[in-house]
């Protein structure tokens, strides 16, 4: 392998890139963790989801993945004080950040490493890596060729021209929603009708609609290319601004996934099947309901089996969809914050992962509370269910409590 | 379980190092025993054990803190997985010490706050608040001091009056218990049977069925031999459904999850036809016979306690 005279390396193919292993020490909450990547499925795709109780530290994984295969050349437009606000901060003092990902690139297995300085990256100690440092550089080079998109938990739509990121690079802008909860999803353009030049990305965009949703879900839906996205619903003609919160956040991403994969090669194939890249979103089931949460992800999978995703959610109902092999658990009581699973969850009800994996018992606090203080009227509404109406269990208590009076007034004598 | 104390010997016990690491107590014989003692019922909240939730072999003192007592049967019970995993835990409420393995001969004498569902009377020292539109459990009346003390503990720890699914289940078994009366009274004679199978210690919910049927039909109240009987019907009827349920061989991991449930139930019957609680291993035989099963239970009877040693 040659050294290029700008510390790359010439003549570098990283194809086919795969993630396996990610290490994240000193990253805001958390002190140290290891993710796996590697583990297969027998469903599809490349996925990983995390899962855990909040403020279990999924967001800071994404976020360091997404900074690791950013790398040194990008990471700087992201500002130093973001950066700085990513130290562990402990009663002891405030440490620096390390970030070791395990990569594949073909056949080879190969890290890239971000220690954090006060300035940024601590680039001196990544220099003293001898070859390493231009095999990193090289890798980081290529992967801007590579697909990478990051979306945040407040992801969103809208026609306000936010211009704070306007300096970035599109590849760090891709990112940001992941960084900043104010952050707009950077290319919905291509939804909203003011890009002219997208028509790859809006015919891919109209192949891998229709693999994910029903025309049931939303009625009938055209994207044109320049004329934006538009669907009839109940006889009106809406715009995208006027979807339903869930599709909008989806729609956003997808339409940014379209846009990102045509953008350095708009030759490239159309077909959603074909794209390739690594996809990490952070609460992938945000603001949908329960049937489609329970059907994106399988449809994902089949839509684009070559995109690796790594996901985060709090859905039972997406959890259930995942090998157990491919959900990373977080739990602070488990060894290395990992909690094994010895089970699948497909058999289990949404009660079972309620109970078992999320530890939150499936049924209302306010039941609860009324048992705590015991309060009698809590009779009626345990009695309640998709078979008793309020009238009939009010019917059963009345009786109840009348066949319980004659069993004290009675007074037989006892066996 | 004697094989372990043969193949690890006792040091582990008194040290606390080494020993069986694996946790054998999910072994079929283990749970098939502990089915011929529970039914199908966790031990503490009494709960109906689904099939998608069979109850945990639940160490009575947990092992965390008694690793002398992880492989001893005595300690062990069923338990559902919410009694278990998010009431009980590794808790264990006592006053002083825990016993250790040295003084063990003095095991029974350790101040425990919580019932023993294998060994208190339970039945005699928890009552249920009929007036009450929740009826919810209390300590009987007269209590001796360490047995309240007891009650309470257990009632609090596994919010056996605040957990919803449980007192809506328990409400509904009243109702059911008040439904079949009706229809008795207006002659649903088949009632009489399934009251008594509700009645039966082996059932979900049994203790305030039985409080219930004690003063207002006493007579509907099962003997030790029929609710054996029940048991060993019920047994049969499972044995039955998975046989006419069997997964195919290819699919290797079903196969080896309805193999080891097969022969928990075989291994409950033959615990019954062992040890019978208020019968006797001929009447169980017959029992057996009638149900054409006898010769399926014999290999596990003959493996728990060979035939010449009973």
């Amino acid at each position: 392998m040659a050294v290029a005279s700008d510390g790359g390396v010439a003549g570098f193919d990283i194809h086919p890139f795969a993630l396996e292993e990610l290490v994240v020490r000193n990253f805001k909450g958390i002190a140290e963790i290891r993710l796996d990547f590697t583990g297969t499925s027998a469903l599809g795709g490349n996925w990983t989801c995390i899962a855990g109780i909040n403020a279990s530290g999924k967001t800071s994984i994404l976020q360091s993945l997404c900074l690791l295969l950013l790398g040194l050349p990008l990471i700087p437009e992201m500002g130093g004080d973001r950066l700085h606000a990513m130290w562990r901060r402990t009663i002891e003092g405030e440490r620096p950040p390390e970030l070791t990902l395990r990569c594949r690139t073909g056949d080879t297995l190969r890290e890239l490493f971000l220690p954090f300085a006060t300035s940024g990256i601590d680039r001196p100690r990544l220099e003293t890596q001898a070859d390493g440092f231009a095999i990193m550089n090289a890798i980081w080079n290529e992967l801007r060729n590579h697909m990478i998109l990051s979306y945040g938990a407040t992801r969103n739509v809208s026609d306000y021209r936010d211009t704070r990121y306007a300096h970035q690079s599109r590849q760090v802008r891709r990112q940001m929603t992941l960084f900043d909860p104010s952050a707009q999803v950077s290319n919905v353009d291509v939804l909203l009708g003011d890009h002219t030049d997208s028509t790859p990305a809006v015919e891919t965009f109209n192949l891998l609609i229709p693999m994910l949703f029903d025309e049931a879900d939303f009625g009938k839906l055209t994207l044109t290319p320049g004329e934006g996205l538009r669907f009839h619903q109940q006889g009106a003609d809406l715009t995208a601004l006027d979807l339903a919160d869930g599709f909008r956040s989806t729609f956003a991403w997808l339409a940014d996934l379209c846009t990102a994969w045509h953008e350095t090669d708009p030759e490239r194939s159309r077909k959603p099947q074909d794209i390739t890249g690594i996809v990490l979103i952070d609460e992938i089931d945000l603001h949908l309901h329960a049937t489609l949460q329970r059907r994106l992800v399988p449809a994902l999978r089949k839509a684009l089996p070559k995109v690796q995703f790594i996901i985060t959610t709090h859905s039972p109902l997406v959890l259930s969809c995942f090998d157990r092999r491919e959900l990373v658990i977080l739990d602070r009581d488990s060894e290395g914050g990992i909690r094994t699973l010895d089970r699948q969850l497909f058999g289990m009800s949404m009660d079972d992962i309620y109970r078992w994996l999320m530890d939150t018992p499936p049924d209302s606090p306010v039941i609860e509370a009324m048992l705590r203080d015991a309060d009698p009227s809590a009779a009626v509404l345990l009695a309640q269910s998709p078979d008793t109406t309020e009238r009939e269990a009010e019917e059963r208590v009345t009786r109840r409590r009348a066949f319980l009076r004659r069993l004290r007034t009675d007074d037989k004598p006892a066996a | 379980m004697a094989a372990i104390d043969e193949k690890y010997g006792e040091g582990w016990k008194e040290t606390g190092i080494g020993g069986p690491s694996r946790d054998f107590w999910n072994n079929p014989d283990v749970r098939g025993a502990l089915y011929a003692m529970h039914g199908r019922a966790c031990a503490y909240c009494q709960q109906y054990l689904p099939e998608n939730d069979r109850g945990d072999v639940e160490h009575f003192r947990p092992q965390s803190i008694y690793r002398w007592l992880a492989y001893a049967f005595d300690n062990y019970l069923l338990s559902c997985s919410t009694c278990n995993r998010l009431h009980k835990k590794d808790d264990f409420p006592r006053r002083g010490m825990a016993c250790a393995y040295v003084d063990r001969g003095r095991l029974d004498q350790e101040e425990r706050l919580l019932l023993d569902p294998t060994t208190d009377p339970t039945e005699t020292w928890v009552d249920y608040d009929l007036s009450d539109d929740l009826c919810p459990v209390i300590p009987a009346s007269a209590l001796p001091a360490d047995a309240l003390t007891q009650v309470e503990t257990t009632i609090a720890l596994f919010k056996l009056n605040t957990r919803s699914r449980l007192v809506g289940a328990r409400l509904d078994a009243i109702d059911r218990v008040e439904e079949l009366l009706r229809g008795l009274d207006s002659g649903e004679e088949r009632n009489a049977f399934i009251l008594k199978r509700l009645a039966s210690r082996y059932s979900p919910h049994a203790v305030i069925v039985r409080r219930i049927l004690a003063r207002i039909r006493p007579t509907l109240l099962p003997t030790s031999k029929e609710e054996l009987a029940l048991l060993i019907t019920e047994l049969c009827s499972d044995l039955d459904l998975m046989d006419r349920t069997r997964p195919s061989a290819i699919d290797r991991v079903r196969s080896r999850t309805w193999d080891r449930m097969r022969r928990e139930i075989l291994y409950a019957l033959a615990v019954i036809w062992h040890a019978p609680l208020g019968s006797n291993p001929a009447e169980v035989e017959i029992l057996l016979n009638a149900a054409g099963i006898r010769e399926i239970v014999l290999p596990f009877r003959v493996e728990i306690v060979p035939l010449s040693d009973a």
